[in-house]
């Protein structure tokens, strides 16, 4: 059975990544991406065996890889889960115990993702090691220990919280957490990318590391990661009760986890009880056609949707994790690009609606209305939904950084902004992927999709930038000039650009999607993703 | 429970009896309605037993079967539909006509491409080859005018479930140009109806397998179409909500409108529907009146004997033959 799922875990994994084309693409891309990030990662961490970094060897590794250890199994959590092979009730109606499953799954989840990443780390903490034989070998012993603890913590966890989990609306609103500790990290490693070079290294950062390596070497999540430092230090009475202590964690959990299966196996389902939709009087505000009855259900999804909510969270704090840390440093004029940034988010947030909507839009497809209505409600409540946060940005813009032109920012804004609606709703009409049904975890999908998602992302914000561009370039001359006609001549240029690209994105979609609709439908189709 | 708040039929509708059943098999040469594989008229193999008589095919000048033109009269008339999935044929080119004012049943074993053919027949899939009109619309080439005719509870499509059950009957009903407060009025008679007023106010994504088939069939009704296409009506849902929507569907076809839905229980298709078509391997074996069809056997004998069984027997699954355990 061990061998039978591992097999299993492997193809089901390829065939997520090679579900199709875009997406073996998609998934090359950010596989180079992620490989040149393990690069530099495993640059420092090597750089850390330079004798000149003998003192900060030990802390830093230990701290690091602590930290590892309690936040993956965090991460699960605000994924809520995983609807994976890994999932114990899902083996509910066979005959097997825990102890029969536990190796089966243990195996299993060996071969996800984050554990080979989490080896290949904790196999450069070895590398690092190297100057010091004795350390080395206990650094490849922490490597069985730690990523064994890490394994068996997050099983354990994610089972234990499995019945809490397994509702529908915790679900969802961790998704929001963990998408809100994605951005408080990005503003963390903004605010470390601002700090000059020496900080990181010099007695200023060094000091606390230590204190928290300190710390996390006597916590579960650093027993197992200080043997090498131990042996650095001599410490042989702390090493042995760590080796200890390691060896009864792995033993502790390993029988928690193989309980908590077989609870899962005579308890496999968890249902929320029906929560009631208030009636509202949206209806009622929205125009009396089928234009105001596509923007009530939009409106109301955007609302109930976490996928969506997730979306509506990204408009805000994406910018403000790009430009908050050179507005608090001392480059207080950066805070000009907030509501360019805010407009471009625009774009993907315009560019994902089909593919969230999946195969509930044949209500749409079968209807009496063109797609053109489609498109324009779609874009209305994106405008009515972004649009007053990138008011908000250009007024605090303009507050925090006075000097620019400002109708030459306005031009360049709006008119951004414009483009992205327009053109982030022609992307939704001619790329669409299946997404996991609204019920799940928007995080609970594969590499593929992820990829071909970020993918995604990433080129339909390329196209509000080049519309935007002839705006953009306009107000630059305006405010390096110091001429207020360029600024003016900005802004009617992005309106007129933005408003055409607009109306062009929603006609030119909506015609698309007239005529393609049942491709489009076939591409949605949910599925495990 | 009481069906008099469904909402009224259509006064367009006219009441009109069967002027022309299914048109199976007859061999015909498709046209094509979307680039795709070939496939070679329709013929049924020989050890399958010959339904209802032959289609309106005709013959050109030269031998060559040409497809008849589509039955302007029938509310659904079906020619030559054909659908691949990679290199597997799931509807190898079918003929049917659905007359006004019939409740028709499409039956067939699992895999049999009834799901296919309705999703072609209502927009939701494209055919590689064949027509499709409904009322003597062209459900390809005049897409709007047929949608306007029809209303679908496809099998298997999610729906808007993040609205209530009320919200979702209201917007449907939009989409079908019908005013706000005749929307609310008709949503709250169907919910009414399907015993579903209790739950109008949840999530349709809290509603158990049984509830979101009412919600589907209460969306495929709210515009009072003039054909139904229901695929699996009656999957998952109680006995009591049975009798109700078979009550509901009997006074639609009163009306004059007109029911296509699937089925794989052959006693609901006998005691509620009066034509049935059999269709396995992605053709149509038998169709026309129920007592055509069965042709002096219950229904479920005549599938068996037109399908085709599998008779379990010698040593296959031999070791089913003792329980574990048992004396």
């Amino acid at each position: 059975m061990v061998g039978y799922l591992a097999r299993l875990q492997l193809k089901l994994t390829w065939r997520g990544v090679t579900a199709s084309t875009g997406r073996i693409v998609a998934f090359a891309i950010v596989l180079l991406y992620g490989l040149g990030l393990l690069a530099l990662l495993g640059a420092g961490i090597v750089a850390l065996g330079l004798d000149e970094a003998s003192a900060v060897r030990g802390p830093v590794l230990t701290a690091a890889m602590a930290v590892i250890t309690l936040g993956w199994p965090l991460i699960g959590v605000a994924g809520a889960g995983d609807a994976s092979l890994l999932e114990p009730a899902r083996f509910a109606l066979t005959p097997r115990t825990g102890r029969e499953l536990a190796p089966a799954l243990f195996a299993s989840a060996l071969l996800t993702p984050g554990s080979v990443a989490v080896g290949i780390v904790a196999l450069l903490v070895v590398v690092a090691w190297r100057a010091e034989p004795l350390s080395a070998v206990l650094a490849a012993a922490q490597l069985l220990l730690g990523v064994t603890t890490c394994v068996l913590l997050a099983r354990v966890v994610l089972a234990a919280l499995g019945p809490v989990l397994g509702r529908r609306r915790v679900r969802e609103r961790l998704g929001v957490v963990l998408l809100l500790g994605v951005i408080g990290a990005g503003v963390g490693f903004q605010f470390l990318s601002q700090a000059p070079v020496d900080a990181l290294w010099g007695t200023e950062l060094l000091a606390p590391v230590t204190a928290a390596a300190q710390i996390a070497r006597w916590t579960p999540f650093g027993w197992c990661w200080s043997l090498a430092w131990d042996a650095q230090q001599g410490a042989w009475p702390v090493l042995l009760v760590h080796v200890v202590a390691s060896l009864a964690l792995v033993a502790l959990l390993a029988r928690c986890w193989v309980r908590l299966i077989d609870r899962t196996l005579v308890n496999p389902v968890t249902r929320d009880e029906a929560a009631r939709v208030k009636g509202s009087r949206l209806d009622d505000l929205l125009p009396a056609g089928v234009v105001g009855a596509l923007m009530g259900r939009e409106l109301r999804y955007w609302r109930r949707d976490q996928r969506r909510f997730i979306q509506l969270i990204s408009i805000v704090l994406v910018p403000l994790i790009m430009v908050l840390p050179a507005v608090l440093g001392d480059q207080r004029q950066a805070i000009a690009l907030a509501p360019f940034m805010c407009a471009l988010m625009t774009s993907n947030v315009s560019a994902w609606g089909l593919s969230y909507d999946g195969s509930a839009l044949w209500t749409v497809a079968l209807s009496q209305v063109s797609a053109v209505h489609d498109r324009a409600a779609r874009v209305a409540v994106v405008a009515i939904i972004s649009g007053p946060v990138l008011l908000c940005s250009l007024v605090v813009a303009l507050v925090l950084a006075p000097g620019y032109d400002v109708p030459g920012l306005i031009g360049m804004t709006v008119g951004t902004w414009l483009v992205a609606m327009g053109t982030g709703t022609w992307v939704d009409a001619m790329w669409q992927q299946p997404m996991p049904p609204p019920t799940s975890s928007v995080f609970t999908r594969n590499a593929g999709s992820t990829a071909e998602t970020f993918l995604g992302s990433v080129l339909t914000m390329i196209l509000p930038v080049l519309g935007g561009a002839p705006s953009g370039l306009l107000f630059i001359l305006a405010t390096a000039m110091g001429r207020p006609a360029l600024g003016w001549a900005g802004l009617i240029v992005g309106l007129l650009v933005g408003g055409l690209a607009c109306w062009g994105g929603v006609v030119l979609a909506g015609r698309r999607l007239d005529g393609h609709w049942p491709e489009v439908l076939a591409k949605v189709k949910e599925r495990l993703t | 429970m009481s069906t008099s708040s469904i909402p009224q039929g259509d006064p367009g509708r006219t009441v009109s009896g069967p002027d022309h059943w299914a048109a199976p098999g007859a061999a015909q040469q498709p046209y094509p309605a979307a680039p795709g594989p070939q496939v070679p008229p329709q013929a049924a193999p020989a050890d399958w037993p010959q339904g209802v008589p032959a289609g309106p095919s005709q013959t050109v000048p030269g031998g060559a079967p040409v497809p008849a033109a589509a039955n302007p009269r029938a509310a659904l008339s079906i020619r030559g539909l054909v659908k691949f999935f990679g290199g597997r044929c799931a509807v190898a080119g079918i003929d049917l006509d659905v007359p006004a004012g019939s409740l028709f049943g499409l039956v067939g074993p699992n895999g049999a491409g009834k799901t296919t053919a309705l999703s072609m027949a209502t927009g939701l899939l494209r055919p590689d080859q064949g027509q499709v009109h409904v009322a003597g619309h062209d459900v390809w080439a005049d897409p709007a005018a047929a949608k306007a005719l029809m209303g679908v509870l496809p099998d298997g499509l999610r729906t808007f479930d993040r609205l209530s059950g009320r919200e979702l009957l209201e917007f449907v009903a939009r989409m079908h140009r019908i005013d706000r407060t005749t929307a609310r009025q008709r949503a709250d008679q169907l919910l009414a109806t399907l015993d579903l007023a209790g739950d109008a106010d949840k999530m349709v994504c809290d509603y158990s397998a049984g509830m979101a088939k009412k919600i589907g069939l209460a969306c495929a009704l709210i515009h009072n179409p003039r054909l139904l296409v229901l695929d699996e009506p009656f999957e998952s849902v109680d006995p009591v909500s049975g009798e109700t929507i078979r009550q509901i569907l009997h006074r639609y076809t009163a009306g004059g409108g007109t029911v296509v839905m699937s089925s794989h229980v052959m006693e609901l298709v006998e005691t509620l529907c009066d034509a049935v078509a059999v269709m396995a391997a992605g053709r149509i074996l038998a169709a026309g009146t129920i007592d055509e069809v069965r042709a002096g056997l219950p229904l479920q004998q005549r599938f068996l004997q037109l399908v085709g069984v599998h008779r379990v027997g010698g040593g296959e699954l031999s070791w089913l033959d003792t329980s574990p355990g048992s004396n």
